[in-house]
C-alpha cells in the first residue's frame, strides 16, 4: 500500500488560503476563520489520534482485526493533515508561538 | 478540612510519576526495547554482553523469557534456556516467526525479519509493530498526567504563574507534535519508497512514544484553553456557552 500525500495536503492548503483571503478582504470575521481551522484541527486530531490510540492498544494486546489496515490508512492520511493544519494553527497564533520560545526578558530588550 | 483533603489528594497523585518511572525503568531494564537480538555494536546504545557470546544480553533476556511460552517456534523444541537461545538457527527462526506472526509472544526476532517486515510492499503495514510492541503506553501516560497534576498544583499554590504553566505545556505539545510529525512523515517515505534500514523499528518506537506525548499534551492544551475552545462552537454554530 502506498500512502497518498496529495489528497491530505492540497485541499487543505487551498481551503486555508481561501478562508484567509476571505478574512483579509473582510468577507468573514477573523474569529470565524480561526474557529473553522481550529475545528478542522480538532477533527483531524480525533480521527488520527483516535485511530492511532486504538491501533496501539490492539498491538499491545496482540489483537489482529480486519479493521487494523483501514485504521492504519486513515491514521496516516489524517496524520498528514494534522501536521499541516498544526502549521496553520501556529501561523494563526504566531504571536503566542513566538512568546513560547523567547523569554520575557529578551522580548523586553527587542 | 476540605483543604486538607485536597492537599492529601494532590500529594498522593504527585507520586504517580515516581511509580510510573519505577515501572518503566524495570520494564526497560529486563529486555530490549525493540525486541531485537543484536550483535555488536547493536541498534541502540544499551548493548551489554556479560555472557561474551557476541549477542546483546537484553535481546536474549526478552527472547528467553518469552520463548518459555512458545518453545514450539524452535526447530528442535527441546530447550528454552537462555544459553541455548544463541545456538538456534536465525534463518529458520525468522521463518518460524513469519508462520507464527499472530502469536502474542513472538519476540525472538532477528534484524532481518524486522527489516523485511517494515518494508513489506504488499500491505504497506508496518508489521514490525506486531513483534512485541513495548511502547510503555500506560507508564508514559501516568508520568505525563502526574506531571500535569504537579504543575497544576504549583500553579494553584502561586509558585508558577499562568503564563509559565501554559508555556511549559505548549513547549511539550510542540515537541511531541514536531517529533511525532517528523517521524511519521519519515515512516511514510520509508514505506512508500520501500526503503530498508535498521532504523525502522527505532523510528516506529519513537513515533509511538512522541505521539503519546502529543495526544496527552493536546488534551491538556484543550483543558488549559477551555474558554476559547468553548467559544469556537459558539462562533461556528451559535451554541450558547452554558457550561460552567
Amino acid at each position: 500500500m502506498v500512502y497518498d500525500m496529495i489528497l491530505p495536503i492540497i485541499p487543505f492548503v487551498g481551503g486555508y488560503l481561501l478562508t484567509y483571503s476571505l478574512y483579509k478582504r473582510g468577507v468573514i470575521r477573523k474569529s470565524v476563520h480561526i474557529s473553522l481551522w481550529n475545528l478542522i484541527l480538532l477533527l483531524a486530531f480525533l480521527i488520527s489520534g483516535g485511530a492511532g490510540f486504538i491501533l496501539t492498544i490492539l498491538l499491545e494486546f496482540g489483537i489482529s482485526l480486519p479493521v487494523n489496515q483501514p485504521f492504519l490508512f486513515w491514521h496516516v492520511e489524517l496524520g498528514v493533515t494534522l501536521v499541516l493544519v498544526t502549521v496553520f494553527h501556529l501561523h494563526t497564533y504566531w504571536k503566542s508561538t513566538k512568546t513560547m520560545f523567547i523569554s520575557p526578558k529578551r522580548r523586553d530588550e527587542h | 478540612m476540605n483543604i486538607n483533603f485536597k492537599e492529601k489528594l494532590v500529594s498522593a497523585v504527585s507520586t504517580i510519576p515516581l511509580i510510573a518511572g519505577v515501572t518503566m525503568s524495570s520494564s526497560c531494564g529486563v529486555s530490549c526495547p525493540y525486541g531485537l537480538s543484536c550483535s555488536y555494536p547493536g541498534e541502540c546504545r544499551r548493548y551489554t554482553d556479560a555472557g561474551g557470546d557476541g549477542i546483546c544480553d537484553l535481546g536474549q533476556t526478552s527472547s528467553s523469557s518469552t520463548d518459555t511460552a512458545s518453545s514450539s517456534t524452535y526447530d528442535d523444541g527441546s530447550s528454552t534456556s537462555s544459553t541455548d537461545s544463541s545456538s538456534y538457527d536465525p534463518a529458520s527462526s525468522a521463518q518460524d516467526q513469519a508462520d507464527t506472526s499472530t502469536s502474542l509472544v513472538d519476540t525472538g526476532n532477528t534484524n532481518d525479519s524486522n527489516a523485511s517486515a517494515v518494508t513489506d510492499p504488499g500491505s504497506g503495514v508496518d508489521s514490525s509493530l506486531g513483534d512485541n510492541p513495548n511502547y510503555f503506553v500506560i507508564p508514559v501516560s501516568m508520568l505525563l498526567i502526574g506531571l500535569y497534576l504537579f504543575t497544576s498544583f504549583l500553579f494553584t499554590r502561586g509558585i508558577l504563574d499562568q503564563q509559565k504553566h501554559r508555556r511549559i505545556w505548549n513547549i511539550l505539545l510542540t515537541a511531541g507534535m514536531a517529533g511525532s510529525g517528523i517521524t511519521g512523515i519519515l515512516l511514510i517515505m520509508i514505506i512508500n519508497l520501500s526503503i530498508k534500514t535498521a532504523l525502522n523499528p527505532s523510528l516506529t518506537f519513537w513515533h509511538v512514544e512522541l505521539s503519546i506525548l502529543m495526544v496527552l499534551a493536546t488534551v491538556i492544551h484543550l483543558h488549559l484553553y477551555r474558554k476559547p475552545f468553548k467559544n469556537m462552537f459558539r462562533v461556528l454554530f451559535g451554541i450558547k456557552n452554558n457550561w460552567h
